[in-house]
């Protein structure tokens, strides 16, 4: 199968600008689409394990929580994304002790 | 006569509990049924962390990005009302996920390493930072199947079937392959009008 990452772009339609832009952005496809992937259930059971072992409060569920994350129901006490962050709690592509 | 595989293949089918019933009991703390829904569904969460990260420049891993995915999903789970697809909400929490990490990486500081040619450097980090500002504010103004449709062909390089079955599959709605070619057309149209002087 032909990677089509590899095929030339074809861009002569786009403006230069927007070019440049998608151009960059193969780059990025073609550099997550190289990254390794956890196996399914290797990551979920990795996964569960970090959720048990966590204190309550960080990742803790908030019943008021808005199961959309786009804000139907009550306001959230507390949005569920300010619990994480933006750095996950631990990386799983290390397994624990 | 049904063969004594057929039997056993409809036994381990009926015992594979649906997403609603794990759903369900996710919900209620049931870290295991969140297990095999997080292993059931986490091809599908790498497929869209992947797309999204392409199409929002996020160059993190995407392993650590699906762990922050599932984290808030799991944090929901007990608001879910079952009023979309769980596929839907998963693709929802993904947007926001890689999003969040865009707008996380925008508010910090962007740094020229001080070499002998920093000013080469300065000038890709600048060109990068205009060329991002001007057109991603052009291309999210764009309709949703018209933005889909030009991510999915000039970020993601699909061929024209698939980036119908692509947009069909984003959108929920049936997307031709003459829908997916006019709406590319139409944001060829847009993009040169706004930007075609840059």
């Amino acid at each position: 199968m032909t990677d089509r990452f590899d095929a030339p772009p074809s861009f002569d339609e786009l403006p230069p600008v927007v070019a440049r832009w998608a151009e960059r952005r193969r780059r990025v496809a073609r550099q997550v689409a190289e990254q390794p992937a956890t196996e399914p259930a290797v990551f979920a059971a990795r996964l569960v394990e970090q959720i048990a072992a966590a204190p309550a409060e960080p990742i803790g569920r908030d019943r008021n929580a808005c199961g959309s994350l786009g804000g139907h129901a009550a306001r959230p006490a507390r949005r569920l994304d300010a619990d994480v962050g933006d750095q996950p709690i631990m990386s799983l592509t290390t397994p624990s002790q | 006569m049904v063969s004594d595989e057929v039997v056993t293949r409809n036994a381990r089918v009926e015992l594979e509990p649906s997403d609603a019933e794990l759903v369900s009991a996710a919900a209620t703390g049931d870290l295991r049924a969140f297990e095999q829904l997080v292993g059931r569904w986490q091809p599908m969460v790498v497929g869209l962390t992947r797309r999204a990260q392409a199409e929002h420049d996020v160059v993190s891993s995407t392993d650590d990005l699906a762990q922050q995915v599932w984290i808030k999903v799991w944090g929901g789970l007990p608001a879910f009302r079952f009023e979309c697809e769980f596929s839907t909400w998963l693709y929802r929490v993904v947007s926001t996920t890689v999003a969040n990490a865009r707008r996380a990486r925008g508010r910090r500081a962007v740094v020229v390493p001080f070499v002998d040619d920093s000013a080469a450097a300065a000038d890709d980090v600048s060109e990068d930072v205009l060329d991002g500002l001007l057109v991603r504010g052009a291309v999210e103004d764009l309709d949703e199947l018209v933005r889909c449709v030009f991510l999915n062909r000039v970020v993601h390089g699909l061929t024209w079937d698939e980036n119908a079955s692509a947009a069909s599959a984003a959108l929920g709605r049936h997307v031709s392959v003459w829908d997916a070619r006019s709406s590319y057309r139409s944001a060829l149209a847009t993009l040169q009008r706004q930007l075609g002087d840059q």
